[in-house]
């Protein structure tokens, strides 16, 4: 009855508390939809058609020129306008990259198809020797490119540079051999992607299923603000002297206040998975699976949640201003998050980060939520995760509960 | 009224990092039943003697003892004995006085129809009858203090301690608030009450105790205090003869 009396208290007290309510569910949510959507996606679907303007200018005019070209217009992430050739053609290029018009512009210098036929047949003519390569083609880059959006451009650039050089090797050949119409196949060496899973059934997976488990997580342990909040206020208002001098445990205040944060947790949970299955697909992206996994992402949301409390507790418990516990809180999370992989892979961190991320709570939460959401997990596969969750819990309740153990030794009474 | 119901004995404490103690070995006794006055200037040690005998804080040495048992020992036999009206308020704001009260009575076991009960008359004993369902924050000072008042009274407790519960409140509160504690008190409540208002206490109270720096310096009747000390005609007078005109903070 006084865990039931002291939850009811807490609902209430977070129910008049309008901000905090803006906290608890608004804002999570808003932070689901908008790094879904901000983030590229990861599979590398591109879903929203969103295309780089490439400025591209031809002062070739060749078959090599012609052939690039072409093979560029068939890269959808491409969107190729021609700059027309002109004796100030050069520098009006450049400057549209300058001006911010073109993120990326192309230039294939003058007389690249015949200095490449002629840079091949000396080659043919007289191997290994040293022979000057012809001049490149040059790209100019907007300096506030991402570095993983150039990368990624060059990287498909190469790919038809490669494809140009066999193509053009292949014709010479021909020629040598007196078949000009030789035809090997090429892309002979092909890569398929295979995702496997534990239950091997698996789908291609999609930015959603790692995006909105993972900032889910994240709103779910700003719960600690107004968990904090609420404690440290309730010391700061000297409620906290009814509450000692009562007949009753600390333990049964704390888990009273523990099952009304972990209730509205689930609520937040929910709320925000619900913003991945339906409010996500109207803006064009994949929707979120859950169907299959509700007991599963129920039970690890419950372990996560006390963790989260757990945390609050602690924090509540030792903060000694709300202005402590509200900035020390959020930090410690964003930390936590940072360490656990929620912000970026883990596989993308420096191998010492790696390493410590395995002690960040949100990081155990997370990797159940991936075992679940992309792997198919069974319950017996998360349970290790589970466990180092609910440690967590017991240790941040302890801790918390130390601060209202009386050091009785102190001064002995009873002699 | 000759049973003793607190009796402290050479208490001392010093509070964590301080310097001085904040009390110096002090001694009193209240009987069962008394309405009690602890008087004493300010920082003289009298929130510090409640909040041990709430255990709300520890003391550093001394023997104490309430209703029997010895604190901070046995602290939970004596919790739901004791009732404390601290000098803050201590209600959740943004809850309402019936919210608050259903809470706190909840933490002593108090449920259902007894519970219901015990609300409607700490309602009726604050005069709080058109606000029960209002925020305490939206109480004016006067209803906040009979508010804090009521809530510590809700679980009918044997001892009361009240830590100056008529500052900021107008004549009208104040004669409310000595109605109630004449009222329990004559239902065998033992009342402890701090205040620096010296007619007030000349008034209620059977018995004083006047501190200074830490100790009790005196403790007898009004009556008897006024007879003693030289020169006094009222308790405010035996005050200043006993504690000096100097200021202590
Ligand atoms: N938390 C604390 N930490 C350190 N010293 C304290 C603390 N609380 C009180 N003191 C000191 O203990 C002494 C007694 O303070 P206490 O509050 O008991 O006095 P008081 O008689 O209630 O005064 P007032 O009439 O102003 O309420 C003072 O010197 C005070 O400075
Ligand atoms: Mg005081």
């Amino acid at each position: 009855m006084k865990i039931l009396a002291a939850m009811k208290k807490e609902w209430l007290l977070l129910w008049r508390d309008k901000i905090g309510l803006v906290i608890l569910f608004i804002l999570p949510m808003c932070l689901v939809l908008f790094i879904s959507m901000t983030t590229t996606d990861q599979a590398g679907n591109n879903k929203h058609n969103h295309k780089f303007s490439i400025l591209l200018l031809d002062q070739d005019k060749g078959t090599i020129a012609k052939g690039f070209i072409t093979a560029l217009n068939k890269i959808s992430l491409f969107k190729v306008v021609t700059q027309t050739d002109n004796p100030q053609a050069l520098q009006q290029t450049k400057k549209a990259v300058i001006n911010g018009d073109y993120p990326i512009a192309i230039v294939i210098p003058a007389d690249t198809t015949k200095d490449i036929n002629q840079y091949l047949q000396k080659q043919l003519r007289k191997p290994n020797t040293k022979i000057a390569t012809p001049d490149p083609i040059q790209l100019y880059l907007d300096p506030g490119l991402q570095v993983q959006v150039k990368d990624s451009i060059v990287m498909s650039l190469r790919l038809i540079t490669s494809q140009i050089e066999t193509a053009t090797m292949q014709q010479l050949l021909g020629q040598t051999l007196h078949q000009p119409n030789l035809k090997l196949s090429t892309n002979f060496i092909d890569l398929k992607t295979n995702y496997v899973n534990l239950a091997d059934d698996a789908k291609s997976p999609n930015n959603v299923q790692y995006n909105v488990p993972a900032w889910t997580l994240f709103g779910m342990f700003f719960i600690v603000i107004p968990l904090a909040g609420v404690m440290v206020r309730e010391r700061e208002l000297g409620v906290y002297q009814r509450l000692e001098i009562a007949p009753t445990w600390h333990l049964n205040l704390m888990l009273g206040r523990i099952f009304a944060f972990v209730g509205l947790n689930m609520v937040q949970l929910w709320l925000m998975l619900a913003v991945g299955v339906y409010i996500l697909p109207l803006f064009d992206m994949p929707t979120l699976e859950v169907a299959n996994h509700i007991g599963l992402i129920f039970i690890t949301g419950i372990f996560a949640s006390l963790a989260a409390t757990g945390f609050g507790l602690l924090i509540g418990t030792w903060a000694s201003t709300y202005e402590q516990a509200t900035v020390l809180g959020p930090f410690l999370i964003v930390i936590a998050a940072a360490i656990g992989g929620i912000m970026a892979p883990i596989d993308l961190m420096p191998s010492l980060l790696q390493k410590i991320s395995g002690y960040s709570p949100l990081n155990w939460a997370q990797t159940s939520f991936l075992d679940i959401f992309v792997r198919d997990a069974k319950l017996h596969q998360i349970l290790p995760e589970l466990a180092k969750l609910f440690g967590f819990f017991v240790l941040t309740l302890t801790l918390s509960l130390t601060k209202f153990l009386h050091p009785k030794a102190l001064f002995n009474h009873n002699h | 009224m000759t049973e003793v119901i607190i009796q402290i004995q050479e208490l001392t404490k010093q509070y964590p990092g301080a310097k001085e103690l904040a009390l110096r070995g002090l001694d009193l006794s209240v009987k069962q039943g008394e309405f009690f006055g602890l008087l004493g200037p300010n920082g003289s040690g009298k929130t510090t003697t409640i909040s041990i005998l709430c255990g709300l804080i520890q003391p550093t040495s001394g023997h104490i003892s309430v209703a029997g048992h010895k604190i901070p020992g046995h602290l939970n036999a004596i919790k739901p004995l004791i009732g404390l009206v601290p000098q803050d308020i201590a209600l959740y704001p943004t809850l309402t006085f019936v919210e608050n009260l259903s809470f706190f009575g909840h933490l002593y076991g108090l449920r259902g129809q007894s519970l219901r009960q015990r609300i409607e008359q700490c309602i009726e004993i604050a005069g709080l009858n058109n606000f029960a369902d209002k925020m305490i924050k939206t109480y004016s000072g006067g209803m906040k203090r009979r508010a804090n008042l009521a809530a510590g009274l809700l679980h009918q407790p044997k001892i009361i301690f009240l830590d100056e519960p008529t500052v900021n409140v107008d004549p009208q509160s104040r004669n409310v608030i000595f109605d109630i504690l004449q009222n329990i008190n004559s239902n065998g409540t033992t009342i402890i009450y701090t205040t620096h208002y010296l007619e007030e206490a000349q008034q209620f109270c059977h018995r004083v105790a006047i501190m200074d720096q830490g100790k009790v310096i005196c403790q007898d009747t009004p009556h008897n205090l006024i007879k003693n000390t030289a020169g006094s005609r009222d308790l405010g007078e035996v005050f200043l003869n006993l504690t000096g005109r100097h200021l202590r903070d």
